[in-house]
């Protein structure tokens, strides 16, 4: 009935203890940083669990992640950085966005991040120059995505059909899987971006990068040829019935689920459809899909490997030096393989050893530091303006292909409107 | 009116719908009321929906200018929407037109004032008499931010307001059709299950009242109705048994009646019933003519209003005594009558309780006017039979007094006749037979003059007796008779009475005295002298009257208190008409001849032994047979 003195002393002190479960050893209050992401969804794996084992590592700061929907981050975080209620540091896409953040004074440069860690040396001289800007590291690569087709084994192989190599043998398969009633491509452009790849590829493949650079710059032409073959190749598919209907009514997912289903045969998406397939859809690499690189059209034109990198930034209103020392962590490969292992992201350091990743990893890594050039899509490489009108042109184009001379006519308008007011 | 209150099923329908009315109308309100909160919560929750969504991010922001998806979410209702961020400008807006714009500018909403709103809030508005609900949602990146976004739903609530009015209407038609059906059903159902069978039920309860004894009484259930026909037809059955034990009771009851009546009319006297006002309600036709008023004149009438105070005051008073103690009550009374003065006995009784309104007072009143004038008569003649009485005793006490004075006074000159009787006996015995005693003549005078002395000296002797026995008798009856009593054992009786008559007997070989004496006799408290002279007078006649033969005194005890003696002869019996009379005074037993030399009695020796055995409260009787003898009994109470 009686306690003795020990028991009571002992659970006394376990009581006044239990009040101080985070005490730093120094005696220092926990600083919680907010890393928001886009990193949900589909595209969720990875993120919390890096955030976790920061955490686990570190007293002093903790990294809260929060995940927001990939299509609002993109307005949102503007708002918020404009609202001056910013996260104190958060993922972003490399590129001309990343661009408009350091213009906007959003963001501040990690250049101190990259000396002390020696960034340099891991990171391949293309992802540093995606986190450059105006002669400042603004970034932390995480993670970088290559868009490319990919397919259904089972269905590619019931046919026996092999992946093209250039663009005729692509038709051909395309033909052959309509006669099998399989569509041959599933596109869920209802959030815009998806159809973009289309864009990017065809004009990459008939025009090659130079050409394409100048058109996201200003310094070419919506009207131009070039722009205009594309949409007539992309209307001949379109009008082939190579695309499965309503594209503009899925998105990116749920065509990825046609693709899965063998109601398609293939999509052109990121490899961010790894972590869809591998993670929610339960298929197995390379024995359930496939990938092959967007085919060529013209051998005379380079090859160019096409995606976004996806980046971390501190905010300039948030904890930086707090937000620098996680930013530190997360490029150290420990956390750059759990961000890649979970999310199926390729990642961009070249601290991690080639056998980390699975073998169509491997493969997709091998085309993307063995290809010439690398370009970031449509709307990370055009100002955020024109890439809006021009997603917005896409969708359009998709619902009504035969209106293309219009809605290029539409484009090149803004776009000659947008260049020459900002030269201004 | 008459017919609704006539109609049952009408007036149970009229609270059926008054109470469904009220129960629908109270359901009605509260459910309207209900239904209306709903309806607006509804709509506001709709409204609240697709800036809750957002903020989720499950909704694209973009979505809010797309009319179909907003209308799926906040329905019909939904006019525009824009998604405003937190500097005022739109960024998203169903009317594309505001895009880029400040809401200020589209809306006069200050943009101040929704950076204040921090939690979805709901704004009830008039805009053009037309009322708008407008839902303002921050939207939020991460848990304690800031809202970065605020998503601006407006709807109308005109389709609410209708939707409200439909359910009142539905409610309310509803509600009418359910009162309608539920009243229809509820009355061609009763009218089916109570009114028709009901209705057979009265039709039945009308045959049975009419008489109609052997009416079949429908119908036939299990439910009340069915249990109430049942109790009908028992009551019918019953009914039937009543009416017939009372046709009977009424058969037995006019007969009592015709009888009573029959009986009433035989009867000589009057007999009226009165209330208790003392109202004449019934007189019989009884024959006085005689009276001053007759039935007709009585009836109706009070007993005050007919007749004086002085008699109706006591009738009254009779009348409520009768009431009050619920017993008879006689009254005599005299009325004057046509001719005549009347003289009434009544008695009453009363019909029904002391408390009854509809009691009853039987007043049976006889003429006893004849009565009246006989006991006048007796009266006078008891007056004179006690005055005579009164005269009797009188002269008793002086026959008493005379018979005692003369027997006293005859009994010692007697007593001096004897002596000298028996003295000059003696002497002349003495001196004249030595002188006679060679004179025939002298001795034939002497013989004739001792004969003559010896006649004197016996009759005198009789008459000492019988003045003796009419004094002993006198003081008897008077009562100046010493009884010395003490208890005796009837054995010594028996056995002194033999001792003192065993001479008698003696003198008659031919007569024997025979004693039984019963074992175990009680004792009796007597005077033995009397008691003696009683069996002496007893074995004394029977000794005189039986010639030969036996004479037996028995003692017995037939019972524990009663001892009883016997004196039985052998003689010549004692005929029935005398057995009775020879315990009178003066009456002899026995025939006596005129050669009979048997002494006479004075004929009281059995009159006093009965007295004295009346004394002791016994009995003395006598039993006898012509030829065969005759036995006296004496009964007396033992100890």
């Amino acid at each position: 009935m009686f306690l003795s003195k020990h028991t009571i002393l002992g659970i006394s002190l376990c009581l006044i203890l239990s009040f101080f479960p985070a005490l730093p050893s120094n005696g220092a209050a926990t600083d919680t940083l907010i890393f928001l992401h886009y990193w949900t969804g589909p595209l969720s794996g990875g993120i919390n669990e890096m955030a976790e084992t920061f955490n686990r590592t570190n007293r002093e700061t903790k990294v809260r992640a929060t995940g927001f929907d990939h299509e609002s981050f993109k307005i949102g975080i503007k708002v918020m950085l404009a609202g001056g209620n910013p996260p104190d540091m958060f993922s972003y896409w490399a590129g001309v966005k990343t661009q408009a953040m350091v213009d906007s004074d959003y963001i501040v440069p990690i250049d101190d991040v990259w000396q002390e860690a020696e960034l340099d040396q891991i990171f391949s001289s293309t992802v540093a120059r995606a986190c450059t800007y105006d002669a400042h590291k603004y970034a932390l690569p995480l993670t970088q995505h290559y868009v490319a087709f990919f397919y259904n084994k089972k269905t590619f192989e019931s046919l026996g059909i092999s992946p093209p190599a250039n663009w005729e043998e692509f038709i051909a398969i395309c033909d052959k899987l309509k006669r099998a009633k399989v569509k041959p491509v599933a596109l869920g452009s209802r959030e815009k971006w998806p159809a973009q790849f289309w864009f990017d590829y065809l004009l990459l493949r008939t025009a090659g990068p130079d050409y394409r650079q100048k058109l996201m710059t200003g310094h070419a032409s919506y009207s131009d040829p070039e722009v205009e073959k594309v949409f007539v190749l992309w209307k001949s598919l379109l009008d082939a019935g190579y695309f499965n209907e309503s594209p503009n009514q899925l998105d990116w997912a749920e065509a990825t689920g046609l693709v899965q289903s063998g109601k398609a045969a293939m999509t052109l998406m990121g490899t961010w459809i790894i972590g869809l397939f591998d993670g929610q859809l339960g298929w197995t690499q390379d024995k359930d899909y496939g990938f092959f690189q967007f085919p060529i059209m013209s051998p005379d034109i380079p090859m160019v490997a096409l995606g976004p990198i996806d980046t971390i930034v501190v905010s300039r209103e948030g904890k930086k030096n707090e937000a620098k020392k996680a930013l530190a962590f997360f490029s150290d490969p420990g956390p750059q393989m759990e961000m890649s292992q979970k999310s199926g992201a390729l990642s961009p350091s070249k601290a991690i050893p080639l056998s980390f990743y699975a073998p169509l990893q491997r493969r997709i890594l091998h085309i993307i530091r063995s290809t010439p050039h690398w370009a970031f899509n449509y709307d990370l490489a055009t100002p955020p303006e024109i890439a809006g009108h021009g997603l917005e042109a896409f969708k359009e184009f998709i619902n009504n292909p035969a209106n293309y001379r219009r809605i290029l006519a539409d484009i090149d308008q803004k776009s000659l409107q947008f260049f020459t007011n900002r030269t201004e | 009116m008459l017919f609704f209150k006539k109609n049952l099923i009408l007036r149970i329908g009229t609270v059926v719908i008054l109470v469904e009315f009220l129960v629908l109308t109270s359901l009605g309100l509260f459910y309207t009321q209900r239904f209306s909160h709903e309806v607006d919560r509804f709509l506001e929750d709709n409204i609240r929906l697709p800036g809750e969504l957002m903020n989720r991010q499950l909704l694209k922001y973009e979505s809010v200018s797309d009319r179909d998806v907003m209308v799926d979410l906040v329905g019909e209702e939904f006019e525009t929407g824009s998604v405003i961020g937190a500097d005022g400008r739109i960024y998203y807006s169903f009317q594309p037109e505001y895009v880029g714009k400040n809401i200020f500018t589209v809306s006069g909403i200050n943009p101040d004032t929704l950076t204040e709103t921090t939690s979805p809030t709901l704004v009830r508005n008039n805009e053009n008499n037309k009322e708008i609900l407008l839902s303002i949602t921050p939207v939020t990146a991460y848990e304690g931010a800031k809202p970065f976004f605020f998503v601006l739903i407006k709807a109308g609530t005109k389709a609410s307001q209708i939707r409200k009015k439909h359910i009142a209407a539905l409610f309310i038609f509803g509600s009418a059709f359910c009162i309608m059906l539920t009243s229809m059903v509820i009355i061609i159902y009763s009218r089916h299950l109570v009114t028709k069978p009901l209705n057979k039920l009265k039709q039945s309860a009308d045959a049975l009242s009419n008489g109609e004894l052997d009416v079949l009484i429908p119908p036939d259930r299990g439910d009340e109705i069915g249990s109430l026909a049942s109790s009908f037809s028992d009551m019918r059955d019953s009914i039937c048994q009543k009416i017939q034990e009372l046709e009977d009771a009424n058969s037995t009851s006019k007969e009592r009646e015709g009888r009573l009546r029959a009986l009433v009319s035989a009867l000589p006297d009057r007999v009226v019933l009165l209330d208790w006002e003392g109202r004449y309600l019934d007189v019989s036709e009884a024959d006085h003519d005689s009276l001053r008023f007759g039935k007709a004149d009585l009836l109706g009438n009070r007993i005050q209003e007919m007749y004086d105070t002085s008699l109706s005051d006591r009738a009254l008073d009779t009348i409520r005594r009768t009431i009050t103690t619920g017993q008879s009550q006689e009254m005599e009374y005299e009325m004057d009558a046509l001719t005549e003065h009347v003289w009434f006995e009544c008695k009453t009784s009363r019909i029904g309780d002391e408390s009854g309104e509809n009691g009853t007072i039987v007043w049976v009143a006889r003429d006893i006017t004849y009565r009246k004038k006989i006991e006048d008569n007796l009266t006078k003649a008891k007056e004179k039979a006690e005055n005579a009485s009164l005269r009797l005793q009188e002269l008793d006490q002086t026959k008493s007094a005379l018979v005692s004075s003369v027997s006293h006074e005859l009994r010692t000159p007697l007593t001096s006749l004897l002596g000298f009787s028996r003295l000059i006996l003696k002497n002349f015995s003495k001196n004249f037979w030595p002188m006679a005693k060679e004179n025939h003549t002298l001795l034939t005078k002497g013989s004739q003059i001792i004969e003559n002395l010896n006649i004197l000296i016996h009759e005198g002797d009789r008459l000492t007796r019988l003045i003796n026995d009419i004094l002993d008798l006198n003081k008897i009856e008077q009562g100046y008779t010493e009884w010395r009593d003490e208890k005796t054992h009837p054995a010594i009786l028996v056995q002194k009475a033999v001792n003192a008559v065993s001479g008698q007997f003696n003198d008659n070989p031919k007569l024997t005295l025979l004693t039984q004496i019963d074992e175990g006799l009680p004792d009796i408290v007597v005077d033995n002298d009397r008691l003696i002279q009683v069996l002496l007078n007893l074995l004394t006649n029977a000794a005189k009257f039986t010639m030969a033969g036996t004479v037996t005194l028995r003692a017995s005890s037939p019972q524990t208190d009663l001892i009883r003696l016997e004196v039985a002869d052998t003689g010549p019996g004692i005929p029935y008409s005398e057995q009775e009379r020879i315990f009178e005074i003066f009456h002899q037993a026995g025939e006596y001849g005129k050669a009979d030399d048997r002494p006479r009695g004075a004929g009281l020796g059995l009159a006093i032994s009965r007295e004295i055995i009346a004394h002791y409260h016994g009995t003395i009787w006598v039993e006898s047979e012509i030829g065969l003898g005759s036995t006296f009994f004496i009964e007396l109470p033992a100890v």
